[in-house]
């Protein structure tokens, strides 16, 4: 045995307490009681049948091979039944433009109430730059004059380089 | 092989045996050994008999359905402690946590209950009668991982090395932890052992 450490002089009285407290003992027939669980849970468990094997007992058999068969075959057909449209054959569907489509609802509009013309809903309906929030730049005359030359010049610097090449 | 030779193997011996001949008679003497150690040990440390019962019938059955995962290198003390122990916390923490519940659902429903007083059963009662009683108490209050230390080393008497290794701590932490434990007590008890 170890000699006691500090720590155990000092908890001395206290680790005597302890150790001379009763000791608990188990209850009569903990033995039996304990052979008896572990048998039941043998006995259990080599008893124990699988979901899937109470369908292979003979009696049981021809009836769940004949619903899974009615099972498959109900599938089968239909799946087959469904007619699907074959996307590589099929035309594409055309995108009406958004323009069309709004003249058409605004012609509608203006046909069930004869004060409202077609032309002044359509301005009212239609979207325009400042609408957007486009950034505008004015530009000045001497702006867009210089702008025009420097048009031009690109235009005739191609030419040359396009005629020079032939 | 006799009984009488079996008698005289060590644990480390009987399990072997159980493990390699199935023979339910070396079983049956490592449950013999063993069952007053570890209902003395679980019972200290969550203080409901029947629970403690049921718990150690479970750390039998575990020793016997999993005789092969035993490693002849450890202790077999140790391995049924550890097994023991693991089985006490998990009920302690179900019963920590349902406790909470019921005492929130008692404050909605303003009801009372009667908390059976197990240091009442004839089975329980010892020698030392209440002084005991009031032993027991004072170590349910104790924090609990101080708790298992403190009885494991100074009830169960097991040197700090086995505890770390039925605890899965240090050996330094074990220490620490079992005096943590000895003083939260030597505070409870001091009008007890000034007697």
């Amino acid at each position: 045995m170890m000699a006691p450490d500090y720590e155990e002089i000092h908890f001395k009285s206290v680790i005597d307490l302890l150790k001379h407290t009763g000791k608990i003992t188990a209850p009569p027939g903990f033995e039996a009681e304990l052979m008896r669980r572990i048998n039941s849970e043998n006995y259990g468990k080599a008893n124990k049948v699988q979901w899937w094997e109470k369908f292979l007992i003979s009696s049981r058999l021809i009836p769940s091979v004949a619903a899974v068969a009615v099972i498959v075959i109900f599938f089968i057909l239909n799946f087959n039944s469904v007619e699907r449209e074959n996307p590589f054959l099929s035309t594409p569907k055309m995108r009406e433009t958004l323009n069309s489509g709004n003249n058409v609802q605004l012609q509608d509009i203006s046909r069930q109430n004869p004060g409202i013309t077609a032309a002044s809903l359509n301005q009212s309906f239609s979207i325009n730059k400042e609408g957007l929030n486009f950034l505008q730049v004015r530009l000045t005359e001497s702006e867009r004059a210089r702008i025009n030359k420097l048009k031009a010049q690109v235009r005739e610097y191609f030419k040359e380089n396009l005629s020079l090449k032939k | 092989m006799t009984d009488k030779k079996l008698s005289d193997f060590t644990d480390e011996e009987l399990i072997l045996e159980f493990q390699q001949n199935n023979t339910i008679k070396a079983y049956e003497l490592l449950v013999q050994k063993y069952k007053n150690p570890l209902i003395n040990y679980v019972y200290r440390f969550l203080g409901d008999y029947e629970a403690c019962v049921d718990i150690v019938q479970e750390t039998m059955i575990k020793v016997y359905r999993n005789k092969d995962s035993y490693k002849s290198i450890a202790k077999f003390s140790t391995w049924i402690y550890t097994i023991a122990g693991n089985l006490a916390r998990t009920e302690y923490q179900r019963r920590k946590r349902r406790n909470i519940f019921s005492i929130n659902s008692m404050k909605e429903d303003d009801e009372t209950f009667d908390i059976p007083d197990e240091s009442m059963r004839p089975d329980v009662i010892t020698d030392s009668g209440i002084k005991d009683e009031i032993i027991q108490k004072a170590l349910l209050k104790v924090s609990d991982a101080y708790r298992e230390m403190v009885i494991l080393r100074d009830i169960q008497e097991l040197s700090y090395e086995e505890i770390a290794e039925v605890t899965g701590t240090a050996v330094g932490t074990v220490k620490s932890r079992i005096n943590r434990g000895r003083a939260q007590l030597q505070k409870m008890l001091k009008d007890i052992y000034k007697d």
